[in-house]
């Protein structure tokens, strides 16, 4: 058998073994797609209600004058980004910093191992960040905000539509919209309007942070369940063909050799 | 006995949702308690107990770390970063 027999068997064996290693990782990916859902679920409710809360309070005449509903001018924009902890995701973490380029000027919080790497910032892990994280995140973001240091917030996550598809944008959070539609008259507020807002913002922007950090881990475990499919289809794809290729070599040298016998024993 | 529909919503998800015949908790201004019925109102919630007697006549205690309390005229939605029963 010739070396290019031999050759083959080398590849063939590298991808399967590079098969077994994307079949495993999309096995754990799946394991916790579940759960990660369950969890998004979970906290997107919260947010939800919470903003229902927000909404009334800043329809409300009092609130006017909140730091927290200024609009200005200058747009000096903070971008909290979510990225994953680990690549191997398909484009889940490529597309994050392209829309990231948008925003050239924004000053940066990076959440998740690779965009912590990638834009120096406080390591927070994506799947293990917990809501004493994101409450201090968010009184930072909310005192800077009062305090004029930046004119608006936003979060760049990768929003969960289903388990193929995903979705990266940015989500406006300060300063806060007035609706028109929300009428905020005839409330009490204990003990006063401005007191509760203040209150209610940093908390509000918390539980926007841990949904929006649920939901991109969410999205990661699904992006990388079907970057290893994809993986594993194309290894399965690449085996075959290199197996024809094999078994061709190794027919062509038995063939090369009962040539060579025949013509020996004939001359 | 008049009810109105409650939820208590948290990061780790709805922990009541359901009618309630009463809530009681501390507010900004002190204690204070939610009957059907109640008007408008919104107030920031100290940490605490609080109680809360379900349709059933079930009394149920849990603890609050702090959070929002709205109520509106259909719904009373009690938001907390951190709560146990």
């Amino acid at each position: 058998m010739g070396s290019d027999a031999k050759q083959l068997r080398n590849r063939i064996k590298s991808v399967d073994s590079t098969m077994h290693l994307t079949r495993a990782m999309g096995l754990v990916a799946s394991s916790k797609i579940r759960r990660a859902t369950e969890a998004m679920a979970k906290s997107r409710r919260y947010a939800e209600a919470f903003s229902r809360a927000v909404d009334i309070l800043a329809a409300s005449n009092e609130c006017k004058k909140s730091p927290y509903l200024r609009q200005s001018d200058t747009a000096r924009t903070r971008l909290v980004v979510i990225a994953g902890d680990r690549g191997l995701a398909g484009g889940y973490n490529a597309n994050v910093f392209r829309m990231l380029r948008e925003y050239p000027d924004a000053s940066v919080i990076p959440i998740g191992k690779k965009a912590c790497d990638k834009l120096h910032g406080k390591l927070y892990s994506a799947e293990h960040f917990t809501p004493e994280e994101a409450s201090q995140l968010a009184r930072v973001l909310c005192d800077d905000f009062a305090a004029g240091e930046y004119d608006r917030l936003g979060i760049l996550y990768t929003g969960y539509v289903s388990v193929m598809t995903q979705e990266t944008k940015v989500k406006w959070v300060l300063p806060l919209e007035r609706k028109d539609d929300v009428k905020g008259t005839g409330m009490i507020f204990e003990p006063d309007e401005m007191t509760v807002l203040g209150y209610a913002v940093s908390e509000y922007v918390t539980g926007l942070l841990v949904a929006a950090v649920r939901e991109s881990f969410a999205s990661e475990v699904a992006a990388r369940r079907c970057a290893m499919d994809a993986a594993d289809k194309n290894a399965q794809i690449m085996i075959d063909e290199l197996s024809l290729a094999y078994n061709r070599a190794r027919q062509g040298a038995i063939t090369q050799e009962l040539i060579e016998i025949v013509a020996g024993s004939g001359s | 006995m008049n009810t109105y529909k409650l939820v208590i919503a948290s990061p780790d998800g709805n922990l009541y949702d359901g009618q309630a015949v009463s809530l009681s908790l501390r507010g900004a201004d002190g204690d204070l308690a939610i009957l059907a019925g109640h008007i408008p109102f919104i107030t920031s919630v100290k940490p605490g107990k609080c109680i809360l007697e379900t349709e059933d006549g079930e009394i149920k205690e849990g603890r609050i770390e702090g959070g929002l309390l709205t109520v509106s005229g259909s719904e009373v939605i009690l938001l907390s970063s951190g709560f146990s029963w």
